[in-house]
């Protein structure tokens, strides 16, 4: 996998903004559960399930718009594996704040 | 500058039906190659190998001497149209122009009669036809050499599609450009190249009697 230039990264930023959807709404579902362990829960919802649904929606409803990354030379693996890692960075970190903030 | 590609031995089977056995192709700058075939013959399978966007069960492309396993993966090369809209629909026109252009000459892109006046509308906004005229013009003005476009008359008014033949033709100038589409008439018409997929094979036109002999049209559809 190639690093993306900074034209390319734009798009990159595109298409994991429109699988937040999904990952927001799998946290915040999870989270609800108990405010308690909020941070805790959303942040593993997001990186695990919301990950997960999001790139499934994208696969079965929107296959056709890896099209326009395609002809940006932006492979479908190059915008999973941002999407993935994006969301683990974002979840860990969620996880980290809201375990330190239960025990502080 | 004068660019080459060839798509060699390529080989495509679903649910152990052989769709595509062993096809060559050859486009340079300055051939319109038109790709006529009936229904599920492989035309789109084989834009997609050449593409990229599809494995192939086996395959080898070259572009100007190098090999390439996914030639999109390399800017400059090749773009695809596929028959579905790939157009974000989100985006207003303006902005999508900017995202595929770079940013360079946006203005006198959409100093068009039929984009200028939509260029802040969101994609979604945007009917079949214009949806269409916007993809074709965008490929054609990106600096890929190549430009493969599945169907791009489907859904387009005929004014639309004479616009785009003329936007096709200039185009060629400069770069090689391989289409399908089911307007048989329209493809034979812009094109300076044609051939058939027909049974997993190419069959290379000259005249639509070479048409009717591979069973493509009937004796009736001549004119």
């Amino acid at each position: 996998m190639t690093i993306p230039d900074k034209k390319q990264l734009k798009l990159l930023a595109i298409f994991y903004k429109s699988t937040l959807l999904f990952s927001i709404a799998c946290g915040v579902m999870l989270g609800a559960l108990n405010f308690q362990i909020f941070f805790v829960a959303f942040g593993f919802s997001f990186l695990s399930a919301g990950t997960v649904i999001s790139l499934l929606y994208k696969e079965m409803s929107k296959q056709h718009e890896y099209y326009f990354y395609y002809n940006k030379g932006i492979s479908k693996q190059t915008l999973i594996f941002t999407c993935i890692l994006t969301n683990l960075v974002i979840g860990i970190l969620l996880i980290i704040i809201g375990s330190y903030a239960k025990h502080s | 500058m004068q660019s080459i590609l060839e798509i060699d031995s390529v080989m495509q089977s679903f649910d152990g039906r052989n769709i595509l056995s062993d096809i060559y192709l050859k486009c340079e700058t300055g051939d319109i190659l038109g790709i006529l075939g009936r229904n599920g013959s492989g035309k789109s399978t084989l834009l997609k190998i050449l593409f990229g966007a599809m494995k192939g069960d086996h395959k080898f492309i070259r572009i100007d001497g190098e090999v390439y396993d996914k030639p999109f993966k390399t800017t400059g090369l090749v773009c695809y149209l596929p028959q579905h809209s790939f157009l974000l629909g989100h985006l207003a026109v303006a902005t999508t122009v900017a995202f595929y252009l770079d940013g360079i000459g946006v203005d006198a892109f959409l100093d068009d009669e039929l984009l200028g006046k939509l260029r802040d509308n969101k994609i979604n906004s945007l009917s079949g036809g214009e949806s269409r005229y916007l993809e074709i013009k965008l490929l054609l003005n990106m600096p890929s050499k190549f430009v493969l476009l599945d169907e791009p008359f489907n859904g387009v008014a005929p004014v639309m599609i004479d616009q785009l033949k003329t936007m096709i033709t200039q185009h060629s100038a400069t770069k090689g450009i391989i289409l399908t589409d089911h307007d048989y008439n329209n493809v034979l018409d812009v094109a300076n190249r044609y051939c058939l997929v027909y049974d997993g094979g190419i069959k290379h036109i000259e005249t639509k009697n070479d048409l009717v002999r591979w069973q493509y049209l009937t004796v009736n559809s001549l004119d």
